[in-house]
């Protein structure tokens, strides 16, 4: 029952993930990334409430207020400017479908394979009763912050590399659900501040390439070479 | 060796009084000049000052005694080399800027509002970085670290032109995107050495034994990413001569005198925990810095814009200091330190030229200042002295840096790495000595210049912070044992936590 649970959190995690990544309407975009932040904050609940460690509310409360809330709210915010649509990325949908449907499970079983067997054995003990559902975090987290590095290197849209930014953290933060239960507070609080503050000056910095080229495409970004 | 640690506040105290001093600086200085400029400059004074305490404290020991604030924050040797790097560039940085940056506010081009943001956070980033160099838990160190990227966004971007907007987007975007990759490796490490509130870096020596062998590679892969990609290591070096080269000539003297030394006091803190334990991380680390050191010198070679030719000289120095921190040896540390505070030196100092020269003559291209006619001695003398010393030059404090990196190489049967450094060490001083003659020995031909006539010194407030640390390069070359208890407290202090086998 539990276990059907947590997987259900993970797919709707993954999915909301992917349609982070490749939605092209940036409204419809921000709205999946909350969502996405919405399972990542439901999946810290769970494993707070099967662990019984009380940290986890504390961490969810933070990752509610920053990754659900304020970062969408700034995304949504800076995105009314712009025409809904993101400036065209370096690969169509369909390709990059492909791509990525090629790419995102062999990520997921090489960290999985290679990776997540040396950490099994130090998960901590609370977790016992959850099996391999608590390994799986560390290998499904890992992969969407590679979706968020896919997201950053095929994307030309400034708001689109912000997203890909956030996905990169919220696959670090789900990679880090399971092995690092006990982590202070002061981290985590002061991992998703700069966070914000980073998504508010790339956001800041994305109007003043409004106000010079007319769009928030990054490509315009290349008088300076070499 | 074994650390004696105390408590004290003086590692609180050492972030605190900067980044108070700041608040008013951002809220008040619009409205009151006596909360910019000269605010900035007491906040760091008294910063030099609580450093000078904390020096009367650690160095008598050699080292082998720390502060510490309930564990959370650890002040050692490292701790303090750091703070006084960047408490004392920053009052030159001040000094400097006084009369740098006011030059453009009765043409309007600069409100007195973004005045007080420079200073603002100026001072709020000595404050962060003070806290990245004493914060003791390695995703602090992340956090602490990415809080200094953040303070400085701005000041790269200050003018908001189309160049200096997109430094600062590079800046801002690679780096974060790098800095996670070392946050990831500290949660990995995290993972498998305990489940405590945090790993502390003053015990991830003790832990080292522990740890896979497998986690262990992947970390200091990861930490030389992220980390790397804040000190500018090639190949995450793209941000550097971008942010270096069009930010105000102050900030560039800052970004390559301290922002990126701050990369490199963690991967002390980390990579250089595991050299010990793993040859490959020591063949590794020799092969990047080396390649850091040629690419760097090459790229600077074909450059005609000077302070871009200064930020490829940052690529390629930052080899050298990383070269000798990743060999994990004593003398390697010895000679990595010390090149970090002579790079902070004589880089800061080419800076600064490169800002009066851009202030005096109103370019920084090297074939448009050859064109004008100079009245520049003082800043000719500095330049010349500055690029000797990056060229690792006798007498100058760069020749004993980079001799006992060179030393420290061959010491750990990494011959061919000292080769290519010397072979870089000669190619820098043939490229500042070449653009340092274009600059200053070459007959001006009349061509259509929208400069100024003639060049003229630049005011005595500037000159003054270049003159003192032309003396310093001459100084610790000549005489470098007045560094010697602060490099060796610093490094004996990383030693102490690497618990070599």
């Amino acid at each position: 029952m539990e276990s059907n649970w947590i997987i259900g959190l993970f797919a709707g995690e993954f999915v909301f993930a992917l349609s982070a990544a490749e939605l092209r309407n940036l409204r419809w975009a921000t709205v999946a990334l909350a969502l996405q932040s919405l399972f990542l904050v439901a999946i810290i609940c769970t494993f707070g409430y099967l662990s019984g460690i009380s940290y986890f509310y504390w961490w969810a409360s933070v990752a509610f207020i920053v990754r659900v809330l304020l970062i969408p709210w700034l995304l949504w915010k800076y995105s009314r400017r712009d025409p809904f649509l993101e400036v065209d990325p370096f690969l169509d949908l369909i390709p990059s479908l492909i791509l990525l449907a090629v790419l995102l499970p062999m990520t997921f079983l090489f960290f999985y394979t290679y990776l997540c067997p040396y950490f099994f054995e130090f998960l901590p003990s609370p977790y016992a009763g959850v099996g391999e559902a608590a390994g799986l975090n560390l290998a499904l987290g890992l992969t969407v912050m590679v979706l968020g590095i896919y997201v950053l290197l095929t994307r030309r849209d400034i708001i689109k590399l912000v997203i890909g930014l956030v996905l990169m953290e919220n696959g670090l933060q789900w990679a880090l659900v399971s092995p690092a239960p006990t982590i202070h507070e002061a981290a985590e609080i002061g991992v998703a501040c700069n966070l914000v503050i980073a998504s508010w000056l790339l956001l800041y910095i994305s109007t003043k390439i409004y106000e010079l080229y007319g769009r928030k495409d990054s490509s315009f970004l290349s008088e300076l070479k070499w | 060796m074994k650390v004696t640690v105390i408590h004290s506040i003086f590692p609180l105290l050492i972030f605190l009084i900067p980044v108070a001093f700041s608040i008013p600086i951002l809220t008040l200085g619009r409205r009151y000049k006596v909360f910019r400029e000269w605010f900035a400059l007491a906040a760091l004074i008294v910063t030099l000052a609580v450093t000078v305490l904390i020096y009367q404290q650690i160095i008598p020991s050699g080292g082998l005694k720390a502060l510490s604030w309930h564990g959370w924050l650890y002040l050692d040797g490292l701790s303090l080399l750091m703070e006084f790097v960047g408490s004392i560039m920053g009052i030159i940085i001040v000094l400097y800027s006084i009369k740098y940056l006011t030059q453009q506010v009765p043409g309007g081009s600069l409100s007195e509002g973004k005045l007080s943001l420079y200073y603002g956070l100026l001072v709020l980033f000595v404050g962060v970085m003070n806290w990245a160099c004493v914060i003791n838990s390695l995703i602090m160190l992340y956090v602490t670290l990415e809080g200094s990227t953040l303070a400085t966004v701005y000041l790269v971007a200050y003018d908001w032109q189309k160049k200096s907007i997109e430094a600062g987007f590079k800046y801002l975007l690679l780096i974060s995107v790098g800095m996670i990759f070392s946050l990831l490796a500290g949660i990995l490490l995290y993972c498998v050495s305990g489940t405590g509130p945090a790993l502390f870096l003053s015990t991830l020596g003790s832990r080292v034994p522990e740890i896979p062998r497998t986690i262990a590679l992947v970390c200091c892969g990861l930490f030389i990413v992220g980390f790397g990609t804040k000190a500018g290591l090639v190949p995450f070096h793209a941000w550097l001569p971008d942010a270096h080269a069009e930010a105000p000539a102050p900030i560039s003297a800052l970004l390559s005198g301290v922002i990126i030394k701050m990369g490199a006091y963690a991967l002390a803190r980390t990579v250089t925990v595991f050299a010990p334990h793993y040859r490959e991380v020591v063949i590794f680390i020799a092969i990047i810095a080396s390649v850091t050191m040629i690419l760097g010198i090459i790229m600077a070679l074909a450059q005609d814009d000077l302070k871009r030719l200064l930020a490829y000289h940052s690529v390629s120095q930052t080899g050298y200091i990383v070269a000798g921190l990743g060999l994990g040896t004593y003398l390697g540390l010895y000679g990595g330190l010390f090149h970090l505070i002579n790079h902070a030196i004589f880089k800061g100092l080419l800076f600064f030229c490169s800002g009066a020269l851009l202030y005096a003559a109103r370019s920084r291209s090297i074939s448009g200042l050859s064109s004008i006619p100079k009245k520049i001695k003082v800043t000719a003398f500095c330049f010349f002295v500055a690029g000797l010393a990056l060229g690792g030059m006798p007498p100058f404090n760069g020749f004993m840096s980079k001799f006992t990196i060179f030393v420290a190489l061959a010491d750990s049967v990494l011959l061919w790495a000292a080769i290519i450094s010397a072979i870089a060490a000669f190619l820098t001083t043939v490229c500042l000595v070449h653009a340092g003659y274009r600059i200053f020995w070459t007959k001006p031909v009349p061509v259509a210049n929208p400069g100024p006539k003639e060049a003229k010194e630049v005011p005595p407030l500037m000159w003054g912070g270049m003159l003192f640390l032309a003396i310093l390069c001459i100084l610790f070359g000549v005489y470098p044992q007045v560094v010697y208890p602060l490099l060796n407290s610093a490094a004996n202090g990383i030693l102490a936590n690497s618990a070599v086998p």
